[in-house]
């Protein structure tokens, strides 16, 4: 089995999920080892959060040195060896009461896996701000796990309002960890806005305390990636009778993928799908058109191989673009998440007697399809030509187009590193 | 509403004896009784079950998957319908038993427990008080009365008082009372009245010794239901009486002093400062000899010695890194190695090799590890390693297994023995229990040499070269620019250590003639002394520096211990004909223009030299004296004009600067002072080469030439 430490874990993807909420405000209580890097990624994970514009909102000079270190985001109490063996509630009230001050709508409080193991008592700080206690991640889980964790643990401490007025649909498993996640959210919202379908909010990624207390008005549940987000729509449906979709056809990537998840949605709104059908066909002839021009020098990607090591729901729906689509040969496959996708799709190959690895990081291919760090390490290594990032973290620091992970902008973006690699990169000539 | 009482007392007291009987004698009564054993022995219940042993919590939370856990699995029916649960726990002496009372308390709420139609809920837990774990029954939403079982010995009073004490920290106002369970001695009734008097808590049972609860215990039943007629059950029905009444006391408790007094009829005396001291040298001996800094007591860690460690061990090849710890530590850590080659080929420079394909493994630590400890899961992972022909292993804790106690050092041993060429590192950072990140380099540096050093021949014409930063996106070029010099003066770089290099170049490092330092820090300054010490390896005096002024000094005094002075200075005349014609275009254009500097790092003698080669006038200069980086280097002395603050004044350096208002700030990072200031970014690293600051003054130039104010920023106006 392929090693792969660089991907989130439960923790990371506990705290991303409290970190989800944009007015909230999460205290780690544990070490500066488990913040810093969890507080690097949630700032750079907001492209626009209020308040992270300009010199001032960034000055390191002036960040308070204690607690948070000179990071805005997920201040930690600092342990060490000391308080792991005393106990660090009178730091842990402390933080909390500064944290008090800053006026969140909601303070997340998370023991570090060691700090989890001393049996700190995190209900004795609290205010009247509602707050989220958890006294530890899954150890060693997935990072789809914590992060619905942390959401419906969010949802025990502001339980949204019943209402009978339902409008509008909710988007579910998209956390603030998925690669341009703002932009996906704008063109999923997008495609099904053409159908007439508004979408209220993303439950878990940039919502806000007032979207979770009015986010049982929505009238669906659309599942995006399932591994972060069944649970979730599960818990709105038993508490608030809301249905919730989940598209067959894995993550909405991939014109089939997309169309499917398209008509799911529409489907169960009793909506006319045509219009975003008709935007993806759009897509679709301009992809068509490109490949044409390819296959005139001989440089179609008709039998090149690819790889993906990315979460199930994602590397289902990619496998099957790159070869129900184009026609490329899978060599590698494998998902850290939502295994019965990956199940799926080996199922799929198997039946058309296609061998396929489970170590897409050392396996000679054409094509990597994952976060840009494994791309990024198999291009140096050599076993891969050519890759795209669908995953976090991505090939840009900053961007200022918008570059969507999914639905029909994202699936024409891996369209063209795909055939980008095939016209540039080939191991023979 | 259902009640929940816990039975607390010092271990051996008879606390389960005392539980099983209560609940007996409420059932008798009809009363609806779960009784919770909280103890790893899970002997609480055993006498409502006939004897019988049941399946205990956390062994059901480590075989069962979690769709298939039901809570019928681990609850039995006993004496009169009473439900009886047995949380367990680790085997002694490994694991943690007390975190996992909080998982078994978890996975009892999580199937429900909340809603088995109940009458009373009854803790039995563990005899002392040890840690957060065995204080779940205590917390708030759990027991709400809490008794104390106590004989009238002094240690177990003393248990008591601790229990109160534990009380007090949650909600006090819930003692039900003291249940007193004689050992037979005629006075100890007294003290136990003494000890209740004084605590204002009444003794509401007194349970005489019996020779019968042995016989009872035997025939696998309480003594309530074996000898229903007897005095000691009509005294478990008092209890069980009092106990539904439900009357309760504030947790008053005494001082050490106090109850000694009380109980002992005597002081401790404190023991004499010379007999401390005498303990304090003997433990001075054996503290960590390469410390990352004198820490002031309570000063923050930066990162832990766990990452530190592991970021060392994996830029080297040819090694095999296995993480003992949950998963989240082993991906922090290496998402770092992954960052720096994703770094290293978006912006054209290089890294680590090995960070491309690091050779880590990890424990992965789940729940069950946690509690009935990982060092089984270390063993397996370590003997797969071997079996696939890894042979040398360097082995790296994080936070759990230190707190839980896995014997790391002992695997490592008896693995040796058991297969002859294999080699294992063993670093027991304990996450940042051995220190902060720094600890951890320099923790890697000293066990990776110890271990894998083999004696070799001198090679009197080479060099190591100490203190790389693996991390860092100048690490290789700034390798690459040191080896050339050496090859400008006929010398070799034999080893770079804590990082960079191969495990070949590490078995080798005791070759070289002399250690030179790069990054002048203060674990570059312990791996030298650590060298010195155990392998008399040398060091110069002048640390590799940037610019061109600190390029000379270690060229010259490494040119002095190899006799090439001569080499040395005319290699030094080049240099400085080179910088001078590279400084000519900065200049003609920013000779006379004002300048700040802000570092947190005091290696600026770069940065001033560069700046006045540009012909700038610096009117304010500060460095942030923050304690993690280059002890013993004075600023003031190395550079005059640069004055050291602390972190608390960094808002009134921000006034000066805006009030200075120079043309030109060069600052690590944003400052809020007025936009009009161009602040030019400068390296945390101060990166070696002679002409280091040339690529500062290629920023200032360009920046000087752009708008006063850039079109954006009208548009940011109206954001």
């Amino acid at each position: 089995m392929p090693l792969n430490y660089e991907r989130p874990d439960s923790f990371l993807g506990l705290l991303m999920g409290l970190e989800g909420v944009a007015d909230a405000s999460t205290i780690i209580h544990g070490p500066t080892g488990c913040k810093y890097y969890p507080a690097s990624l949630a700032e750079s994970f907001y492209r626009f959060r209020p308040g992270t514009r300009g010199p001032a909102a960034r000055n390191m000079l002036s960040l308070p040195p204690q607690y948070f270190f000179t990071q805005p985001r997920l201040p930690c109490t600092y342990l060490d060896s000391g308080q792991f063996v005393q106990g660090a509630g009178e730091r842990l009230k402390d933080l909390y009461g500064k944290v008090e001050k800053m006026g969140p709508g909601l303070i997340g409080i998370v023991n570090s896996p060691g700090a989890s193991l001393i049996g700190e008592d995190l209900t004795a700080v609290g205010g009247k701000i509602p707050t989220v206690r958890i006294d530890h991640a899954a150890y060693s889980g997935t990072a789809g796990s914590g992060f619905q964790d942390a959401v419906l643990a969010i949802l025990d401490a502001i339980p949204p309002q019943r209402t009978a007025a339902k409008h509008g649909v909710d988007l579910v498993g998209l956390s603030i960890m998925h690669l341009n996640w703002e932009d996906t959210c704008a063109e999923l919202s997008g495609l099904l806005g053409r159908c007439g379908i508004r979408v209220n909010r993303v439950l878990g990624a940039g919502w806000s305390t007032a979207d979770i207390s009015q986010s049982a008005d929505a009238e669906l549940n659309v599942v995006v990636h399932p591994e972060y987000g069944v649970r979730i729509a599960q818990s709105y449906q038993e508490r608030f009778g809301i249905p919730y979709a989940v598209s067959p056809a894995g993550a909405p990537l991939g014109f089939d993928s997309l169309e499917t998840w398209i008509k799911t949605v529409c489907t169960a709104v009793k909506a006319d799908p045509s219009p975003a059908l008709a935007e993806i066909k759009k897509g679709r002839k301009r992809a068509a058109a490109t490949l044409s021009v390819l296959e005139a020098y001989h440089l179609l990607p008709r039998g090149r191989t690819f790889s993906v090591e990315a979460d199930g729901s994602t590397l289902y729906a990619v496998a099957r673009f790159l070869y129900d689509y184009l026609g490329m040969i899978p060599v590698a496959l494998h998902s850290p998440e939502g295994t019965e996708w990956e199940q799926r799709v080996r199922d799929y190959f198997t039946a058309r007697h296609i061998p396929v690895g489970d170590d897409p990081q050392h396996t000679d291919t054409d094509f990597l399809v994952s976060d840009q760090s494994l791309v990024v390490a198999a291009k140096v290594r050599g076993t891969a030509l050519g890759g795209f990032a669908v995953e976090s973290p991505g090939p840009q620091l900053v961007h200022a187009t918008a570059a969507p992970a999914l639905g029909l902008e994202g699936t024409l973006r891996l369209l063209d590193a795909v055939l980008n690699t095939v016209a540039d990169r080939q191991r023979f000539r | 509403m259902a009640r929940k009482i816990a039975i607390y007392g010092k271990g051996g007291i008879g606390k389960s004896t005392i539980s099983s009987n209560l609940t007996a004698a409420l059932s008798d009564r009809g009363i609806k009784v779960m009784q919770i054993g909280c103890d790893p022995k899970h002997d609480s219940t055993r006498a409502l079950i006939g004897g019988k042993v049941q399946q205990t919590v956390l062994d059901y939370l480590r075989n069962t998957k979690p769709d298939a856990r039901r809570l019928g699995d681990i609850v039995a029916v006993g004496y009169k319908g009473c439900l009886c649960v047995e949380a367990g726990g680790p085997e002694p002496g490994v694991g943690c038993a007390g975190r996992g009372i909080i998982s078994a308390f978890e996975l009892l709420d999580s199937l429900g427990v909340g809603t088995v139609p109940l009458d009373l809920t009854l803790y039995d837990v563990l005899g002392d008080v040890v840690c957060g774990g065995f204080a779940v029954p205590l917390r708030n939403d759990n027991a709400d009365t809490v008794y104390i079982v106590t004989s009238g010995e002094f240690m177990s009073i003393y248990a008591a008082n601790n229990i109160l004490r534990g009380t007090a920290n949650y909600n006090p106002d819930r003692i039900g009372g003291i249940i007193f369970n004689s050992r037979g001695d005629p006075e100890e009734e007294g003290r136990v009245e003494a000890f209740a008097k004084a605590v204002g808590i009444p003794i509401i049972a007194r349970f005489a010794r019996s020779n019968l609860f042995m016989a009872a215990e035997k025939e696998g039943k309480t003594f309530v239901e074996l000898y229903p007629d007897s005095a000691i059950a009509d005294s478990f029905r008092e209890l069980a009486a009092a106990v539904l009444k439900g009357q309760r006391y504030a947790a008053h408790f005494l001082t050490e002093g106090e109850l000694e007094s009380l109980i002992l009829g005597r002081k401790t005396p404190i023991v004499p400062l010379a007999k401390l001291a005498e303990v304090q040298a003997a433990a001075a001996a054996k503290q960590r000899p390469y410390s990352a800094r004198t820490t002031a007591f309570g000063a923050p860690l930066n990162g832990c010695a766990f990452s530190g460690a592991c970021s060392v061990c994996s830029s080297v090849s040819g090694l095999t890194v296995l993480m003992h710890g949950p998963r989240s530590c082993a991906e922090y850590t290496v998402q770092l190695d992954a960052n720096c080659t994703r770094g290293a080929c978006q912006r054209g420079y290089e890294s680590m090799p090995s960070f491309a394909d690091p050779d880590v493994h990890s424990t992965d630590m789940k729940e069950d590890t946690m509690i009935f400890g990982g060092t089984k899961p270390l063993g397996a992972l370590l003997e797969g390693q071997i079996g696939r022909g890894r042979r040398d292993f360097a082995i790296v804790t994080a936070c759990p297994p230190g707190i839980i106690g896995d014997d790391v050092r002992s695997l490592a041993e008896n693995t040796v023995r058991a297969h002859p060429g294999v080699k294992i590192a063993v670093l027991d950072e304990d996450g940042n229990a051995a220190g902060d990140f720094m600890q951890g380099v320099i923790d890697a540096g000293v066990g990776l040499v110890r271990t894998f050093a083999a004696p070799s021949a001198k090679d009197p014409e080479s060099v190591n070269l100490i203190g790389t930063k693996t991390m860092s996106s100048s690490c290789r070029s700034d390798v690459q620019a040191i080896t050339d010099l050496l090859t400008s003066l006929g010398l070799r770089m034999n080893c770079c250590l804590p990082g960079i290099s191969s495990l070949d170049d590490i078995r080798g490092i005791t070759r070289a003639a002399v250690n030179l330092k790069i990054n002048p820090d203060v674990f570059t300054d312990r791996l030298c002394v650590f060298l010195h010490d155990e392998y008399g390896l040398e060091t110069l005096a002048a640390p590799v520096r940037g610019g061109l002024a600190g390029t000379c000094a270690w060229l010259n005094d490494l040119a002095a211990r190899f006799g090439r002075e001569k080499e040395a200075a005319a290699l030094e005349e080049k240099l400085k004909q080179q910088f001078a014609a590279l400084m000519t275009e900065p200049r003609a254009r920013l000779a006379g223009k004002t300048c700040c500097i802000i570092s947190v790092n005091r290696d600026v003698k770069w940065i001033a030299e560069t700046a006045a080669a540009a012909g700038l006038r610096t009117v304010g200069a500060w460095v942030e004296n923050r304690p993690d980086y280059i002890d013993g280097l004075d600023v003031a002395d190395d550079v005059p004009g640069f004055v050291p603050v602390e972190p608390s004044e960094n808002a009134w350096v921000l006034q000066e600067i805006d009030r200075l208002h120079p043309d030109l700030l060069l600052t690590p990072v944003t400052a809020a002072v007025d936009p009009h200031i161009y602040q030019s970014k400068l390296p945390l690293n101060p990166p070696a080469g002679p002409f280091a600051g040339r690529l500062l003054a290629e920023d200032w130039l360009r920046g000087m030439l752009a708008p006063a104010e850039e079109g954006w920023r009208t548009d940011a106006a109206e954001l």
